[in-house]
Formats: structure tokens, C-alpha cells, sequence
């Protein structure tokens, strides 16, 4: 399919930006002879597909390599639950491994079921979703109680606010964006790409959709955990942020990312649902009273999932590396949306990615200190 | 649609027994005064009240003899409206005995009449019945569309009275009257113009209406237009959660309904200005009136209301949503239009004929601007109606029986669409939804008959019996998209009454009643989707009828200084329609707002029976120099069986949103030789802290029960003969944060309201 088809030349400005300063980085690595082991598939993420390609008139894909996965015995902390272990935790509900719903019903599942339809729409880094495909998207993403709801209102709890910092208002939203990451960054986000692709088409914009989108089932996973405190059903909804309902160790929505990129991270982020359940099964009142035990679980929760979302990067910065042409400016797109969520989690790494993803051109971008200082940032869970 | 068995039934006697004429008794005055027609006949509507020369003591129950002096009534006069100043027709509600007037919205409020409203409580306007088949099982807003300055009295039936006004009367009937030109002789051609005006601090209402009578010879004809314009209300302040969460959050320290315009800057202690609340009304009315003979009046009339840009408080914004989201009835409109006979004829007393139409036009939208996305709704209900009653005359024949008769029939068709816009592209993309709140061409369709007998055996004693037969057919298409089936139903009863008057002296009585009443589910309840106070509510094609039995027990005292009365009631609701708590699998399919609702609702039967117990009480006293003292207290419990649903405890479970203890006292003085007037009220409810499964996830009541509240006002007045009237109300003079139970709204705060009348009624 011609790149026309894609993107008209009329409206498709950033793509066709991209796309040349990725050929004139192409000519130049080549011209320099950038290392033969480039193709090396030992460090190749099982998120790439086997079929993906460029199509044929846009070009290689940049020249890059990654340091390969950084290969140690992963052992959870002291005070780390895991369910049947012989660990510091009392027993509990969580301990046959499976989750128990406080709720039979948990609203914030269709959600991720939504998402999942909208994968299945746009989310394709080899597809040429068109404009109806995104409008239909759009239309998914704002049903009425759908994700665009939440995302609205959606906040970050590990950033230090003044008490009864409210998101919900704009102006307090704008003087906090890091905390209201909801309204301020991710809505937009989404927005702005979806009606991008309901003008013009193409694949780049979903790629910005999806890291969004991703952003913010990290971000609910995460803050629901933190509000199950007070409200003792939100723990379901960190357990269905993360895995969209799904059982034994299952998972939709970032789950499946996640434990596309990293299975192993997967299976500890799975863990720390069950040892933030096992919490609220030690501790059921409706306001939690044992917050050293939540400290604990919500911390496990933390590592894991930050670890998980670090590797879902690092992943798609490897598939960026291989592959080719548009497919490749569909996963860098989507590490330079998603790279910000692990700001507050990197550490000294953060300058590192920051200069990164400020780089228009993913060729200029040093691949190898990027993969470096998320290895470094993040042990494993 | 399935034709309807309409059943037609009758027979039996009403009736209003006959006391002998020296004596006049509780329950002899109805029978000998057709009813309401008497003020009427002799005079204007401020004429009659000022006639009684007995002001407060119409406030309280039964204190104005109307439809039925064996019953407990309620009736509010234009003099009273004119001196309390009510912001709404409901709001004139707000000093009656045994009634809570709870407001979803600025611009919506619903009565309760003893712990039940919405479809249970009949509403009625000049005869013509307001209910159709989109009242909701909760509270509605229906009422508020009728113009306060345009009525004359309203009066209310506490209790069943489903023999009269309809099997599904369950907790009551309220009825308002216009107000009426007089009829009467006239030389040639009078012109009797007239003009309101009304300014309220709180909200900032600015609004007013010019009428103008016409009056010939035994006919009038009146025209009036009203406009109001209110902005955003004002509270006293927060009205906080009983019991406080740990969290920070806004919704720990305070329910997220209402926002405030200032939660955006300013400590929670500031909190005063509503968001979701204001609007815009106009009003207009046109009625003939001819006196046909000397005892019989026909009349056309037209009654329009006109209701804009007015946000649903609870969703303006939605609990926990960006403030700028906001639910708005772009138009809430009613034309009602109607003619028929009043007065008697022939052998037919207390004749009323009314044949009506009435459009009721409803827009809705909500509108999410960072989200660029906009829902729109419309619902459009046409009502075609017929009712028919009297009294058959026998005094002569028989004059220690009375019998009463009548018919009703309404068919209302429904129209409801929907469509979803993204608003930020160029051009606005719009997409039709498969169906609105209802489903398009629903019918339903009503057809009753009843008959009232009273007969007075001994002097002292009246024995009263009835009986009315009601059919309901529903009619809705399916909709395959958004998985709705079909509903062709017909549902019918009989249903009666009867009572006991014991009357040892002529100035106090006992009664007790037994009502039944059986209320069908319409087309809200059959066919309905939507965001309902708590959640999201979907319909149940296939919940069957609830019914119910009232039983009351009281006394009235009526001396020339003292007014007393005192009624108990029981009332036990079998298969009691009410809302479950359901699952998420367990919603239709294509219905987002319900898979992603937090407490999807359904309404069923419930499997046991639901009983409500309380009283009203209410006293006058009539004291020399013109001062009145009024007071009256009420109570209600409620309780039904839990359903079962998730958050149920076992056993039996509190019902939803019943009023708690509550009561006023008012006094006031008049000047008769200058017409200065001055009073003061005082209105408290206690804590509600008995929730239902639904009321605890209700984002409007406060955590743990809405708080009790005491209210002051102060008012004064001059009313100079019939053509001048300024009137002062300074209310809530300790500016305190209150909710009535159930409320989206904190109650308006410290503020003053003042009308100026000019010209004659």
C-alpha cells in the first residue's frame, strides 16, 4: 500500500516528517555501516510480529541495537507475598492463587473489554486502520461510563499534592498535571489522536492511542489500589484495570502487554493483586486500619507493575529496532507516549529517557542508553 | 398494539353522607357543597380565602373541608403561596403536614406524601390527571411544571384514594386548581388587569406575570404569561457526611452532589454557590369560562409551560466527573389543553367532565466539552384523556345516602430518540442511538370506573363504601440492537374502599378508612434505561402489578379557637415495585452506561411485602386580634424485605429515601383595618439515618444519613384591599447547610424574597 494511502500529503504532516528524517537516518547508519549483528533475535521481544514489514516504498527501518535482557534470578522481597509461600503473611483469601472478587460485579471490566475492541481496530503497527475504523474507535472509547469517562478523572497518587487536590477542576488539574495525568495529558492524548485518525487515517496516530491508553490502565491499576484504602471494591478494580476480569493469571488490556513483553513480570504483578486482596481479607473493614500490611502489598503492586510497563517499553523500543519503515515509527511513537509514565520510577535514568524521547528522529536516539537505564532503574520485581 | 380488554365497570355508591342541616358535621359539608365550586361561585379565589377569615388554619389537615372531610387533607391557599412565597408549586408543598418535597434538580422537585412519591402519588391540574406512562419510581419533576402563579389552591390527600383518582393512588393525591375568573353578573364588558413580579436573593430570581380578565356577563375569559429567570442557588454551605471517610478526597469529607463553584479555589467552609442549578421558564394560559346555567360553568382552557436550559444537579456534573460535564433539560415542556362542564345539572351534582390533551416535550443533553462528545435524548409523551364524575342528587329520595360515580380514561403514546455528536470535529459527526430512554411509539393506555356510596344510618355514625375497576395496557415495540423485547401487556383490578365516620358531638369525630390501591407498571418501569440517582437502572418487561392497603385511624376537633386533628396510618405494598442492585452480566446487551455503571438497578417485584407506619398531627389556634398559631409534625417508617441483592443484609431492610420526623410551626398576625400583616415560621426535619441498600451508594445522601436542620423565617406584608399586595420573606435566617433527604440540592441559605402585586384578581 502506498504511503499516500496512509497518509494524505495534505494532512499527514508528522508522519511525513518522520518518515523522512527516518529514510535520511537509514541512508546515513547504512553509509556508516552500523553493525552486523543488528538483526541479532536473541533480544527480540515476542510482541514483534513475524509479519511485520514496511511497506515497500517507505523504506528500512532504523539501524539499532539493544543491550540484551539482563538475565538474573528474580526473587521476590522478604515481605513480598506470594500466595501458598512460607512468607511473613498471615493466611489468607488470596492464598490459593486465584483472586476473589470483594464484588461479583466489577464495572471498570467492560472498560478493558473496550479497549480490547479498539486494539483489535487500530492497535495493529503492520494495519492501515482508515478513518472509519477510527471513528469507530472513538465511539468505543467514549461510550457513555467507557473509558473516556475515567480517563477524565483519572489521577496519579504517587505524586505529593495539597490535600484535597481535586482534578475534577480544571485549573487545579493544570497546576498539578503530573497528579491529574488524566485530564491533562492522557485525554488529550487520546483525543488528539483519535481525531487525527478520523481526519486522515493512518497507523502513527494509534500508535499514540495505545500508549495513552496503556498509560492509563498502569495509572488505574495502580490508583485503585491506593483509594482501596477508604473504599474496599476499588481493589477489584485495580485487579480488573490489570487484567480485565480475566482468571488464573490471565490477563487483557496491559496485562496481555505486559506479559507479551515480560512473562515473568507478569506473574508478579499477579501476585501483588493477590497480596493487595489478601490484605483487604486480613484487614475488611471498609476504611483499611493495618496500613502497614497495605504499605506492603501496594508497594509489591508498585514494583511490579512499573517493572511490568518498563519492559512493555523496552520491548517495543527493541521491535522499533527491528522493524521496518512505518512499523517502525508506529513503536517509537508509542515508547515516546508511554516512556513519560515511568518518570517518577527511573530514577537517575530519567534525564536519560527524557533526552530520548525529545528526538524527533529515532535514529538519533542512543538505543542502547535507553534500554541501559531502564535495566538499571528497575530491578527485577 | 394488542386491542385492550378495557373493562367498564360500575356500580355502587359513594357518598357523602347527609347531617342534618342544624349541625353541620365532618362529614356532611361535601356532600352539600359541590366541591371547590363553592368558592367560585361566590367570589374570586382570594375572595373566598379572605372569606373564611381563618388564615393558617387551612394549612392544616382536613381544616378546609374539599373533596372529603372524612379524609386527611391538606389545602394551601393563593394567600398563603402569596405570604410564604413558594419558589415552585411543589415548594408551596413544603408547610403540609406529612409532606417532603424532595429535589433531584434546581428546577425539579417531588413530593412525598407519606413516604411514597413518583408513580404511587397521583397528580392532578383542574381535573385533568398529569400522570403518564413515563412516571418514574422515583421522585420526577413532573409537578414543578405547573405554574405557581397561575394556581389558586392545592390541596392533598394523604393516603390511598385510589376509588376516586385511580388505583395506582397509593400514597396520595395532589391536586392544584388554577386560578379562576369569577362568574358572575356584569354590567357590559369588565377589564381587570393584573401584574406579579418576584425577586429572590438566593438564586437571583427575577421573574413575574401579567394576566388579564375579561369579564361579560356569567363568562370570563383569562389570559396570563409568566417568565422567571433564575441563576445559580445559593446555599448556607455543605452539608457534609454524618460520618466522615479517612480519605482527603472531595467525596470523603462531603457527597460529591452538589459541586460548588468555588471548591475550585476556595476551603470547603466557603462553599456556597451550586453548580448545576438556574434556569428559565415561561409560562402562559388561556381559559373561557361560561356559566351555562346557574349551577353549571363550561370552560376551555390552555395551560403551557416552558422550562429551559435546566441541569440535573446530580449530573451537572456527574458524581467524581470534570465540573464542566453537565446534564441539561434543554426543554421541558407541557401543553396541556382541555374543556368540559363543572357544577351540577339536573340530578348530577359535583358534575365534572373534562376531555384533554396534554404534550409533554422533553430534551435532554450532556455535554462533555474537553471530551468533545455530546448525548442527546428526547422523550415526547401525547396524552389523550376523559374523565367523568358526580354525585347523583338524593337528597330528596333518600337523604341519608349519597352516591358518587365516574369514569376515566387516558391513552398516552410515547416518543423517544436519541443520537451521540463529537462535537470537536469539523463538521459535528452524529450518530443515531438505537433507542432513547424509551422505545419509540410505546402506548399505554388507562381505563377506569368507580363508585362511591356514603350512608348515614344514626346521626353520629357514617358508613362509607366504593369500589373502582382499572385496566392498563402497555404496548412497546422490541429494539434487536439494544437487546429490548417487546412488551404487550394488559394488567386490570378492582379495587375498594371503605370507612367508618364516628361523630358523637358536631365539633370532633373519629375515622377510620381501608384503601386499596394497585398500580401497574408503565412504560418507565417496563421499558425504561436510565441514569437514575444511584446508578444505572434497565427495564423489566416482565414485573407484574404491585398492590396495597392503607388503613388510617384519626380525629378531628374543630372548635371556634382550636383546630386539631391526628391520623395514623398503616400501609402494606405487595410485590412492591422496587429497585435491586444487579450484576454486570446481568445488564442488557449494547448498553455501555450500564456495563460501566458501578450499581446497575432493576426494578422487580419484591418477594415479600413492604409496610410504611405514621402520622400526622396538626393544631391550630385561633387567637383574638387576627393571631394565628399553627403546628404540625409527621412521621413515616418504612421497611420492606431485602431482595437479596449484593449489599443486602438478610432479613428486612429499610425503604428508600422515606422522610424522616419532621414538622413546622408558624404564626401570624393581621391587621385588618390597614392590612399589614406580619408572621414567622420555623420548619426541622430530624436526621434520616434509616437507608436503604440503594440510598448507600447514592451519591446525593450523605454518608451515614442526611443530617436534621431547623429553618427560621420571618415574613411581612401590606395588602391593600384587592389591588395592591407587597410581600417580604427573609427565610433561613441562620444561613444553615440542609438537605431534605433524598436531595441533590443544599437548601437555599440566608435570603429574602419580595413580590409585588397590582390590580385586581
Amino acid at each position: 500500500m502506498a504511503l499516500e494511502e496512509l497518509c494524505p500529503p495534505s494532512a499527514a504532516a508528522p508522519e511525513n516528517a518522520l518518515r523522512q528524517t527516518l529514510l535520511a537516518s537509514s541512508l546515513l547508519l547504512a553509509i556508516a555501516g552500523c553493525g552486523d549483528d543488528d538483526g541479532d533475535t536473541s533480544t527480540v521481544d515476542a510482541t514483534v510480529p513475524d509479519d511485520a514489514s514496511a511497506p515497500a516504498d517507505f523504506g528500512p527501518g532504523p539501524m539499532c541495537s539493544l543491550p540484551a535482557m539482563p538475565t538474573v534470578d528474580c526473587m521476590p522481597l522478604p515481605t513480598d507475598y506470594s500466595p501458598g509461600a512460607d512468607d511473613m503473611w498471615a493466611p489468607c483469601i488470596s492464598d490459593d492463587g486465584t483472586y476473589h472478587r470483594i464484588e461479583e460485579s466489577i464495572s471498570s471490566i467492560a472498560r478493558i473489554r473496550a479497549f480490547e475492541d479498539i486494539a483489535s481496530l487500530i492497535f495493529d503497527p503492520s494495519g492501515s486502520p482508515t478513518s472509519d475504523d477510527y471513528l469507530m474507535a472513538r465511539m468505543l472509547y467514549q461510550e457513555d461510563e467507557g473509558l473516556d469517562s475515567r480517563v477524565a478523572r483519572r489521577y496519579d497518587p504517587r505524586f505529593e499534592v495539597p490535600d484535597g487536590t481535586d482534578c475534577t477542576q480544571p485549573a487545579m488539574a493544570a497546576e498539578y498535571p503530573d497528579y491529574c495525568v488524566g485530564p491533562v495529558t492522557l485525554q488529550p492524548t487520546i483525543l488528539d489522536a483519535l481525531n487525527e485518525g478520523i481526519e486522515n487515517g493512518g497507523v502513527l496516530p494509534a500508535a499514540r492511542a495505545e500508549a495513552a491508553l496503556i498509560w492509563f490502565l498502569y495509572a488505574s491499576t495502580r490508583k485503585e489500589a491506593f483509594s482501596c484504602t477508604t473504599a474496599a471494591k476499588d481493589c477489584d478494580s485495580s485487579y480488573a484495570y490489570y487484567t480485565g476480569g480475566e482468571v488464573d493469571r490471565g490477563g487483557i488490556g496491559i496485562a496481555r502487554y505486559i506479559d507479551e513483553a515480560d512473562a515473568a513480570a507478569h506473574d508478579r504483578v499477579w501476585d501483588a493483586l493477590l497480596a493487595v486482596r489478601c490484605w483487604r481479607d486480613l484487614d475488611p473493614d471498609e476504611t483499611a486500619t493495618d496500613l502497614e500490611m497495605r504499605d506492603l502489598a501496594r508497594d509489591q503492586l508498585d514494583r511490579a507493575i512499573s517493572y511490568g510497563l518498563a519492559q512493555v517499553v523496552r520491548s517495543r523500543l527493541m521491535a522499533m529496532c527491528e522493524g521496518d519503515g512505518l512499523e517502525a515509527l508506529y513503536h517509537w511513537t508509542f515508547v515516546r507516549t508511554l516512556a513519560p509514565a515511568l518518570y517518577p520510577t527511573l530514577g537517575t535514568g530519567r534525564s536519560t529517557i527524557e533526552a530520548a524521547i525529545a528526538v524527533d528522529d529515532p535514529d538519533s536516539v542512543d538505543t542502547d542508553a535507553f534500554a541501559q537505564a531502564i535495566d538499571d532503574a528497575y530491578e527485577c520485581p | 398494539m394488542r386491542p385492550l380488554a378495557f373493562l367498564l365497570c360500575l356500580s355502587s355508591a359513594v357518598a357523602v353522607a347527609q347531617s342534618p342541616a342544624d349541625e353541620p358535621a365532618f362529614g356532611a359539608s361535601t356532600a352539600v357543597e359541590p366541591e371547590s365550586e363553592s368558592g367560585e361561585e361566590s367570589g374570586s379565589a382570594l375572595e373566598s380565602e379572605e372569606g373564611q377569615g381563618e388564615y393558617g388554619a387551612t394549612a392544616n389537615i382536613g381544616a378546609v373541608t374539599t373533596e372529603s372531610d372524612d379524609r386527611a387533607e391538606s389545602v394551601v391557599t393563593r394567600l398563603e403561596m402569596d405570604e410564604r412565597q413558594p419558589r415552585s408549586t411543589p415548594d408551596a408543598l413544603g408547610w403540609v403536614p406529612g409532606v417532603a418535597v424532595q429535589q433531584t434538580a434546581h428546577a425539579q422537585a417531588s413530593p412525598y406524601v407519606r413516604g411514597l412519591t413518583g408513580q404511587r402519588v397521583v397528580h392532578v391540574f383542574d381535573g385533568v390527571r398529569l400522570n403518564n406512562a413515563i412516571y418514574r419510581q422515583g421522585p420526577n419533576q413532573y409537578f414543578f411544571t405547573i405554574d405557581e402563579a397561575s394556581v389558586s389552591r392545592i390541596e392533598v390527600l394523604h393516603g390511598s384514594a385510589s376509588v376516586v383518582y385511580g388505583s395506582d393512588a397509593l400514597g396520595g393525591v395532589i391536586r392544584a386548581e388554577p386560578v379562576r375568573p369569577h362568574l358572575g353578573p356584569v354590567d357590559g364588558v369588565e377589564l381587570r388587569p393584573r401584574l406579579r413580579l418576584r425577586y429572590g436573593s438566593v438564586d437571583r430570581e427575577l421573574g413575574g406575570r401579567a394576566q388579564l380578565q375579561l369579564r361579560w356577563n356569567r363568562g370570563a375569559f383569562q389570559a396570563g404569561v409568566g417568565y422567571r429567570d433564575v441563576d445559580l442557588l445559593r446555599s448556607g454551605g455543605v452539608v457534609r457526611h454524618r460520618r466522615e471517610g479517612d480519605g482527603l478526597g472531595r467525596g470523603d469529607v462531603a457527597p460529591w452532589v452538589p459541586r460548588f463553584t468555588e471548591e475550585a479555589d476556595r476551603p470547603i467552609g466557603d462553599w456556597r454557590t451550586q453548580l448545576g442549578t438556574g434556569f428559565r421558564e415561561a409560562a402562559f394560559d388561556a381559559r373561557v369560562d361560561q356559566q351555562i346555567t346557574r349551577q353549571l360553568r363550561a370552560f376551555a382552557a390552555v395551560y403551557g409551560y416552558r422550562q429551559m436550559d435546566a441541569p440535573r444537579t446530580d449530573q451537572c456534573p456527574a458524581p467524581e466527573a470534570p465540573v464542566d460535564e453537565c446534564l441539561t433539560v434543554d426543554r421541558q415542556w407541557r401543553t396541556l389543553a382541555y374543556g368540559g362542564l363543572r357544577g351540577s345539572a339536573g340530578a348530577l351534582r359535583d358534575l365534572s367532565l373534562t376531555v384533554s390533551y396534554q404534550l409533554h416535550d422533553e430534551h435532554r443533553r450532556r455535554e462533555r466539552p474537553r471530551a468533545g462528545v455530546r448525548f442527546r435524548w428526547v422523550d415526547q409523551v401525547h396524552s389523550l384523556g376523559a374523565a367523568f364524575r358526580a354525585t347523583a342528587d338524593l337528597r330528596e329520595e333518600l337523604p341519608r345516602v349519597a352516591l358518587r360515580f365516574g369514569a376515566d380514561g387516558y391513552r398516552d403514546q410515547v416518543h423517544s430518540r436519541g443520537d451521540q455528536s463529537f462535537t470537536d470535529l469539523e463538521p459535528v459527526r452524529t450518530f443515531e442511538l438505537s433507542r432513547g430512554q424509551y422505545l419509540d411509539h410505546s402506548i399505554q393506555a388507562t381505563l377506569g370506573a368507580f363508585s362511591e356510596l356514603v350512608v348515614q344510618p344514626i346521626d353520629g355514625l357514617t358508613l362509607r363504601a366504593g369500589g373502582r375497576a382499572q385496566v392498563i395496557g402497555v404496548s412497546a415495540p422490541g429494539d434487536d440492537e439494544s437487546g429490548t423485547s417487546s412488551v404487550d401487556r394488559t394488567f386490570g383490578a378492582v379495587v375498594g374502599r371503605a370507612g367508618i365516620t364516628v361523630q358523637p358531638r358536631k365539633r370532633y369525630g373519629f375515622f377510620l378508612n381501608l384503601d386499596q390501591g394497585f398500580r401497574a407498571p408503565n412504560l418507565d418501569d417496563l421499558t425504561g434505561r436510565q441514569q437514575v440517582g444511584p446508578g444505572f437502572q434497565f427495564e423489566n418487561a416482565e414485573l407484574e402489578p404491585e398492590r396495597s392497603l392503607t388503613a388510617e385511624l384519626g380525629t378531628k376537633l374543630r372548635l371556634d379557637w382550636l383546630r386539631f386533628e391526628l391520623w395514623v396510618f398503616a400501609t402494606r405494598i405487595t410485590d412492591g415495585i422496587q429497585r435491586v442492585v444487579r450484576e454486570i452480566d446481568d445488564c442488557p446487551p449494547s448498553t455501555p452506561d450500564c456495563l460501566g455503571s458501578r450499581d446497575p438497578f432493576q426494578l422487580i417485584n419484591a418477594p415479600d411485602a413492604s409496610v410504611l407506619f405514621g402520622g400526622e398531627s396538626a393544631a391550630t389556634l385561633l387567637l383574638p386580634e387576627q393571631v394565628t398559631l399553627s403546628a404540625n409534625v409527621s412521621y413515616a417508617w418504612g421497611e420492606g424485605p431485602s431482595l437479596g441483592d449484593r449489599f443486602a443484609p438478610e432479613g428486612r431492610v429499610p425503604l428508600s429515601r422515606v422522610p424522616p420526623l419532621q414538622g413546622n410551626v408558624e404564626g401570624r398576625w393581621r391587621h385588618r383595618g390597614t392590612g399589614v400583616w406580619v408572621g414567622a415560621g420555623l420548619r426541622w426535619a430530624a436526621a434520616q439515618t434509616r437507608l436503604a441498600v440503594s440510598d448507600g451508594s447514592d451519591p446525593r445522601i450523605p454518608d451515614g444519613g442526611t443530617p436534621g436542620y431547623a429553618l427560621v423565617e420571618l415574613r411581612a406584608g401590606w395588602r391593600w384591599k384587592d389591588w395592591l399586595h407587597v410581600a417580604l420573606v427573609a427565610h433561613n435566617l441562620a444561613n444553615t447547610a440542609y438537605k431534605v433527604h433524598g436531595s441533590s440540592i443544599v437548601g437555599p441559605g440566608r435570603g429574602v424574597r419580595l413580590t409585588l402585586e397590582l390590580g385586581r384578581r
